[in-house]
């Protein structure tokens, strides 16, 4: 990720000021500025950020691609890239400044509800330039109240349960002492931890799968954050220095970006763990492939980085080498800051319809194939399929209609769609597609000669007529609806939820085959991703025509990251 | 004298309503591998998709010649000194251009006058039902004319192809062979007035025929509808019972697909093809 504007390293000294309490008023009352809000969440969201992958793995599914705690952390980037642009002292609008970073920043639906959070929190601050802990609890009964209007359906036992608790601490304990922000943001602190660790007594999946909340967890960190701030307690705050080596390789790759050798292809990235690794053959390979070439590590890590007009032979030879982690694989003029790449670097035109049509989609294949059906603008979601709400909307806007449709393909993309289109002064309907061969029908249900509603009501029926199968590894050992997974399993998602543990890809598609096929079904295509082979694909098509004589069988290259099948049945 | 009824035998008429309404049918040609055959005449819809699935060499089809529109017409004209001459659509055949030269070499004092379906199939085929309808009640030329036009303004007609095969080979697909050809397997739904357009792609057959349907049933006040097939008349069945219960009451001709347009939709091809009732206000 290419540096922010998000100065990590400086104030220090403000910060040592700040955290023996802001400014005294009168004997008991302390305020606070816009630039001690600032501080406070600049470090909350650095917590956060060490926290990340923490939050990452506690994803009920035992899935790699779970990202609450990436998507919240670069939510709050955005967040505080806002902050820092305002320049304002004044807390009213630098708390104003930060809702307008997280609305459009928000990544994921933790991402969005966060973003709502911090919207009612700057309600509550709107009236303040200066504020006290009083404010703040105020401020903190807003946030609570907008984060449940954020979500149509709110369920107990996530987010929404912590910031509530969060917010009735708060007050309680700001009842009883008055004047002091510590104490408050403490109780919140440890009301937040609490309803975090109650989660699992709320939704059964997460006692089965033995993990609390992701995001109220998210949230529980961030408020730490910002605790730890007040106490000066610095030392667990020390900012990722400048030794950090992913702030190295953001510059680095970065650099490369910028000299632009190649405009178009993809800018590929992987990890790769093995034995004997070397990085000057590596780099010879990758020099073959492409160019802007980087390869660091030693004989145990590589990281590569290059832009390749065939990503997915880059990671085969990666593969070949050892195991595989942090795929990146972007549209290079997408990643320049046009999320829409340009009609010569595909074969494809978009159809131009009455109704423009947004589709979100990881995987170069994958981004082909909704071309080639005539999508009007394609999204990357990125190796976590959580675009922002701020690429979705510009997608939005990027469609010569008036009218469009967005297909998110993903139920983490489905309120940061719904954040972008009420953002749009163009009418636009979200259909909830959840799955990839879901967006497929729907796209292929358009009447290019019909309305916007009409078509609404054709592509969420056609949603509804196709089943999927998702397969990817275990990340953790878990158990899910009575099965049993253990970590680096073959598992595979039917329809949105975990069915299936295998030791091998093959075998998981075999079974959630035999579990799916009907006397319906006469189409199955199986869409391999950037960690499998054409080969192996091909292998699996012809076992399963052999099981199923009479289906038909296809093979697409979808080049999707973490998920080495998935597999649509009509 | 009466109105005499020409047409070809792309419009799919079935055999018994040609005879009832004293139709003149002038015959397609289909070649396959230099043999020439007059459609419906030297070979039948079944030996030709049998022929078609066998044959290594793709069919080809090609327009009435000028000459067998010649003998048609000089044959009526014996009986008549007015003709309608109504065809396949002139934006993707021959069909009207030869008859065109038939008649300017025509010595019989016969007034004809021929018109463009700009349609196939049904399509055309019930045009031709208007204006042998219209003649039999004994309309004068303009008027049955009128009759025709009338249909051909209110009738609509879709296709579903298994594959675009054999349309590609057909040749007259190139304008919208891009929007259909891509990355999956699709069957394209296609619709024809005037040129031939897609409406519409499924991944499935069962998705393809349910879709046709639904496009088919979009308009408001049907009164006649045509449900065409080739080598699948169980499905030819599936959208007859599905037409009955969306539109009690209504005539639905099943009819199966000449070889001339078999050969450019290939084994699989469905068709529908609806007329709207006439509107009564101006």
């Amino acid at each position: 990720m290419a540096g922010g504007k998000f100065p990590l390293t400086s104030a220090e000294s403000d910060r040592h000021a700040v955290a023996t309490g802001g400014r005294r008023r009168g004997r008991h009352v302390t305020t606070y500025s816009g630039k001690d809000l600032r501080e406070m969440f600049a470090a909350a969201t650095t917590w956060l950020e060490q926290n990340a992958q923490a939050i990452n793995s506690i994803n009920v599914f035992p899935v790699p691609d779970g990202d609450t705690g990436t998507n919240m952390y670069l939510t709050m980037r955005a967040t505080m890239d806002e902050a820092y642009e305002s320049g304002s002292e004044a807390a009213n609008v630098v708390a104003g400044a930060m809702a307008k970073g997280a609305l459009m920043g928000a990544r994921g639906n933790s991402g969005v509800i966060l973003s709502q959070i911090l919207r009612g929190f700057a309600d509550g601050l709107s009236e303040k330039e200066q504020f006290d802990s009083r404010d703040f609890v105020a401020a903190l009964d807003e946030a609570a109240v907008s984060a449940d209007r954020a979500v149509s359906h709110p369920v107990e036992g996530t987010i929404l349960t912590v910031m509530r608790a969060v917010a009735a601490a708060a007050r309680e304990r700001s009842r009883k002492l008055r004047g002091n922000l510590k104490n408050v943001l403490t109780a919140a602190v440890d009301a937040a931890k609490d309803a975090v660790a109650k989660t699992p007594s709320l939704l059964p999946a997460l006692r089965e799968a033995g993990v609390v909340d992701a995001g109220g967890q998210g949230l529980y960190v961030m408020l730490e954050g910002a605790l730890r701030y007040l106490r000066g307690d610095l030392a667990s705050l020390a900012p990722l220095a400048v030794q950090d080596p992913e702030r190295t390789w953001a510059r680095s790759t970065t650099a490369l970006h910028d000299i632009g050798e190649t405009k178009y292809g993809y800018c590929t990235e992987f990890l790769v763990s093995g034995e004997k690794l070397t990085a000057g053959a590596t780099l010879e390979r990758m020099l073959e492939l492409g160019d802007s070439v980087l390869v660091v590590g030693d004989e145990t890590l590589l990281r590569v980085h290059l832009h390749t007009a065939e990503p997915e032979i880059a990671i085969s030879y990666g593969r070949s080498l050892g195991e595989l982690s942090q795929i990146k694989v972007d549209n290079i003029e997408e990643q320049a800051g046009q999320f829409v790449a340009r009609v010569q670097a595909s074969r494809y035109a978009p159809d131009i319809g009455i109704v423009g049509t947004v589709v979100v989609v990881s995987g170069s294949g994958l981004e082909e194939v909704f071309r080639s059906l005539g999508a009007t603008a394609v999204v990357p979601g990125g190796a976590t399929m959580n675009p922002s709400t701020r690429q979705i909307l510009e997608a939005i806007e990027y469609c010569p209609q008036e009218e469009v449709i967005v297909l998110p393909n993903n139920k983490n993309v489905i309120l940061g769609a719904q954040q972008a289109a009420k953002n749009s002064r163009k009418r636009v309907r979200i259909v909830r597609t959840l799955s990839v061969p879901q967006g497929m029908a729907a796209l292929l249900a358009l009447n290019p000669e019909g309305g916007l509603d009409d078509n609404a009501v054709v592509m969420e029926d056609a949603r509804r007529e196709v089943q999927t199968v998702e397969v990817t590894k275990a990340i953790r050992t878990t158990t899910f609806g009575g099965l049993r997974v253990r970590v680096g399993q073959d598992i595979a998602l039917l329809n949105g939820t975990l069915a299936v543990a295998e030791d091998s890809p093959q075998a998981a598609v075999r079974e959630s085959l035999k579990r799916l096929v009907n006397d319906q079904t006469s189409l199955v295509t199986v869409y391999y991703g950037a960690l499998s082979t054409a080969e192996d694909a091909g292998a699996l098509a012809d076992e399963i025509r052999a099981v199923y004589p009479s289906l038909q069988v296809d093979i697409v290259y979808g080049g999707q990251p973490h998920y080495s099948y998935i597999v649509s049945l009509e | 004298m009466t109105v005499r009824v020409v047409t070809d035998s792309t419009a799919d008429l079935p055999p018994e309503v040609v005879e009832a309404l004293s139709i003149t049918v002038v015959p397609a040609t289909v070649i396959f591998g230099g043999e020439v055959f007059r459609d419906g005449i030297d070979l039948t819809t079944e030996q030709f998709f049998q022929k078609l699935v066998k044959s290594p060499v793709a069919p080809s089809t090609s327009q009435a010649s000028a000459g067998a529109f010649q003998e048609a017409y000089e044959k009526l004209a014996t009986e008549t000194d007015t003709i309608a001459s109504i065809h396949l659509g002139a934006r993707f055949s021959g069909m009207v251009a030869a008859a065109s030269i038939a008649r300017d070499s025509l010595k019989a004092p016969c007034r004809i006058e021929i018109v463009d379906s700009k349609t196939a199939s049904l399509g055309l085929g019930f045009a031709v039902l208007a204006a042998a309808r219209a003649a039999k009640e004994g309309a004068g030329l303009d008027a049955v004319i009128a009759a025709t036009e009338s249909v051909i303004c209110r009738q609509h007609i879709f296709a579903l192809l298994d594959t675009l095969e054999y349309a590609r080979r057909g040749g007259r697909i190139s304008h919208i062979e891009a929007l259909l050809g891509t990355l999956l397997h699709l069957k394209p739904i296609l619709t024809i007035h005037g040129d031939i357009r897609a409406v519409g792609r499924t991944r499935t057959r069962a998705a393809a025929l349910k879709r046709m349907f639904e496009l088919a049933m979009a308009y408001p006040d049907i009164v006649e509808v045509g449900v065409m097939y080739a080598t699948t008349p169980r499905d030819a069945d599936l959208l007859a019972g599905w037409t009955r219960e969306r539109l009690p009451g209504v005539p639905i001709h099943i009819v199966r697909l000449g070889p001339a347009l078999g050969a450019h939709g290939g084994p699989g091809v469905m068709g529908m093809a609806v007329v709207e009732g006439e509107k009564t206000e101006t």
